[in-house]
Parts: structure tokens; C-alpha cells; sequence
């Protein structure tokens, strides 16, 4: 069954630490005796671990091309001789 | 159906690309001497910067930099500790313990996704939900930023955004996780 924006919204305030401190006793309480709930914090919880791993790439991907323009940017020609001479000493 | 507009990157965020090459510039040749010094490679040195750097940007993100410093020694610091975790090396001449107490790595830093094929389909599937729900979870963007970012004509509806986005992501997640026995707990 489909979960409503409500329970999102309460798994949410749980998850991230924002739930007042009765609220997330009575959650936990609730955790223990619904088998249903608990699967659904778990998969909410692999949601947000999924959601890191794309930001995560995207970071990097963005990175890769801040350094692609780094180094092929004719006005770096200096900066990018020094790095490449501390390798090429050996 | 939720729609978003076209993220547009806003001066100021962590991941703005003029901060992040004027950063990239200072602070690469600190990591290429280091590198170069303990016989790596130009290869090693982007591949232990870029991840430093990344660790660096997650960090602010998330408010729970360590820094004390510049952002280039921290940076520099990061990539001692990644270097020696990866090579093993200079570990007599910097214990790693202090190493970890002072840069730490965040715990799934080096953990692959569990399964990689998810993050395609779901790319495939709803991939401007995912640039909403990640400037929230990864970039650690208010409500109002991401507002004034994807175009929303207030928090609430960014909000309620951010929620359908969810419910559309774990929808997929979920019917996906059909193919992956040890997926629901």
C-alpha cells in the first residue's frame, strides 16, 4: 500500500533528528510493533543513501571538469608546467 | 506528475564552479608536491585531490567541518590521510590516529553503492527529482534555496516538491527492489 506524504513526512522528522523527543519515543514504540512501518523507515533509509550516491557522482563529475578545464586552459600554461615538472623529475 | 525547472547554479553554494576551480587551483599543487615527494603519480595526485576536495565540499555541507585552518590545509590534511590509507606508506611517520582524529573520512566514503544499476534506472527515470531531493540531502540547500533554485514560488511548495519527489523515488526503489531479494529488510 502506498505510503501517505504524511507518514513520509514522520519517518522524515525521525530519521533526521528533527522530531520532538516524545513524538520519537512514541515512533520507536511504534517502530517495535509494526513490522510495516519499520520496513518502510528502512526503505526510506536506503532512499536517502541512494540519493547521496547520485549527488556524490554528480560532485565529482563536476570536479573532473574543473580540472579538464584547468589543465587544457591556455591561460594555465605556467601553472600547469610547474605540477607537471614534479613528475617528470624521477 | 512533479516538474522542476532547470537547476541553475547560484553563487554562493557549496558547489558553485567558480569557487570550486579557484579552490581547485590553490589548493592542487600543495597535493602534487606531497604526492610527488612519496614517488606517486600525477594520476595518484588528481585521484587522492578530487576525492579530498570532495570530502572538503561534503563536509560544509553538511556543518560538520572540522576546520581550524585554511581551506587548502585542510584539504591538504584530508589527502595525507586518504594517501596514506590507500598506499599504506609514512604510516611511521604520521600516526594515522591523529591523522583520523583531525580529517576524518566520511564512513561510506570508499562503500559502493549496493546496487549500481538502481541509480541508472532511477535517473532514467526521474532524474529532476533527483536534482531536487540531492540539493536537499547532499547539498544541504534550505528549503528557500532550493526554491529560488529550481524556480518553486515558495518553501511551501518546494516542500511539497520535495515530498512527491520522494514518494516517486522510493515508488521506484521499491518496485525495483523486486530483482534484489536482500533489498527490504
Amino acid at each position: 500500500m502506498r505510503t501517505s506524504l504524511n507518514e513520509l513526512r514522520e519517518m522524515e522528522g525521525f530519521l533526521s533528528g528533527t522530531m520532538k523527543p516524545g513524538e520519537t519515543l512514541l515512533f520507536r514504540a511504534r517502530l517495535l510493533l509494526n513490522p510495516g512501518l519499520r520496513r518502510n523507515v528502512s526503505l526510506l533509509r536506503r532512499c536517502h543513501a541512494v540519493i547521496r550516491w547520485y549527488g556524490r557522482k554528480e560532485l565529482k563529475e563536476k570536479i573532473q571538469s574543473v580540472h579538464n578545464r584547468v589543465f587544457t586552459d591556455p591561460s594555465r600554461t605556467t601553472y600547469r608546467s610547474s605540477i607537471e615538472q614534479l613528475f617528470h623529475k624521477r | 506528475m512533479v516538474t522542476c525547472a532547470e537547476p541553475k547554479t547560484l553563487p554562493g553554494t557549496r558547489t558553485d564552479v567558480r569557487d570550486l576551480e579557484a579552490l581547485y587551483v590553490s589548493a592542487f599543487p600543495g597535493v602534487a608536491r606531497f604526492v610527488s615527494r612519496r614517488g606517486g603519480t600525477f594520476q595518484d595526485a588528481k585521484d587522492i585531490f578530487q576525492d579530498a576536495l570532495l570530502v572538503h565540499y561534503e563536509k560544509s555541507a553538511a556543518g560538520t567541518h572540522e576546520i581550524t585552518g585554511t581551506p587548502e590545509a585542510y584539504i591538504m590534511g584530508v589527502a595525507r590521510h586518504l594517501w596514506i590509507r590507500r598506499f599504506n606508506r609514512d604510516r611511521q611517520l604520521v600516526p594515522l590516529d591523529e591523522l583520523e582524529a583531525q580529517f576524518t573520512i566520511p564512513a561510506d566514503f570508499d562503500t559502493p553503492p549496493e546496487h549500481p544499476e538502481l541509480l541508472g534506472f532511477l535517473e532514467r527515470a526521474g532524474k529532476k527529482c533527483l536534482e531536487l531531493l540531492s540539493s536537499f540531502y547532499y547539498e544541504g540547500l534550505g528549503m528557500k534555496a532550493i526554491s529560488e533554485r529550481f524556480g518553486y514560488r515558495n518553501e511551501h511548495t518546494a516542500t511539497v516538491a520535495k515530498f512527491k519527489c520522494m514518494e516517486k523515488v522510493r515508488d521506484v526503489i521499491k518496485q525495483r527492489s523486486a530483482h534484489y531479494e536482500d533489498f527490504i529488510e
